[in-house]
């Protein structure tokens, strides 16, 4: 029979453990949706209830870790979320002329934006796999 | 029309995501940031970065004419949402 202390842990982990999952599955496949809620409050109930082992009866190392795990998983993950805010800064803009430039390939050969001239271009800025 | 895509993985990096992903174009890599801060498209958020990076870019899509000027663009706030390739296609005919 699980104390309750490990079973609030266990959850706490459980609930963090499937939301994290899931929100990178979907990162990976380009379908976050718009409306995160249900994401969000999986993540805080994940949390609270790891932190709630920790007051419960029966709590020992286990219920501590699983629990501890959750509290630390949910805090870090809401945390990235509250900082993913970008900053635009001054980007170039419709009508602009893009600026010449240069850089390596993934072959290691040197392009120039000069190969561009005469042609319309597609440019496309993403962030890697990151 | 000419494909070209810019991020801040090293040239290994992309070459290892080209053939993982069967990717076609031409992909230049940017880890200093160089090409992304002559366009201004730096994330200018500091608060997190990631390891081994001065930064990473907003991600954008440009369509450039044959002068190189930008006829169209398309730059989300929020970095979790892409331009939609049904979306890009409906400005490519626009466009050009």
């Amino acid at each position: 029979m699980l104390g309750t202390a490990l079973l609030l842990g266990l959850l706490g982990l459980l609930t963090f453990a499937v939301t994290t999952v899931s929100w990178f599955r979907r990162a990976s496949m380009v379908a976050i949706p718009d409306n995160r809620v249900a994401f969000l409050t999986a993540w805080a109930l994940g949390g609270l209830l790891g932190l709630a082992s920790f007051f419960a009866s029966g709590a020992g190392w286990l219920s501590g870790v699983s629990g501890g795990l959750a509290v630390a998983g949910s805090v870090f993950l809401l945390g990235l979320y509250t900082l993913r805010k970008q900053g635009v800064g001054n980007p170039i803009a419709v009508g602009d002329t893009a600026p010449e430039f240069e850089a390596q390939d993934d072959q290691g050969t040197t392009y120039s934006s000069a190969a561009l001239a005469g042609s319309p271009t597609l440019v496309k800025f993403f962030r890697g796999h990151w | 029309m000419k494909v070209v895509a810019v991020c801040t993985d090293s040239p290994a990096k992309i070459a290892e995501a080209r053939s993982k992903h069967g990717l076609a174009g031409t992909f230049l890599a940017d880890p200093r940031l160089t090409v992304t801060d002559l366009f201004g498209l730096r994330n200018q958020n500091t608060a997190v970065r990631p390891p081994g990076l001065p930064g990473l870019p907003i991600p954008t899509t440009l369509m450039l004419d044959a002068n190189g000027v930008v006829r169209w663009k398309d730059q989300s706030a929020d970095y979790m949402q892409r331009s939609d390739p049904d979306y890009v296609r409906a400005a490519l005919a626009e466009n050009f």
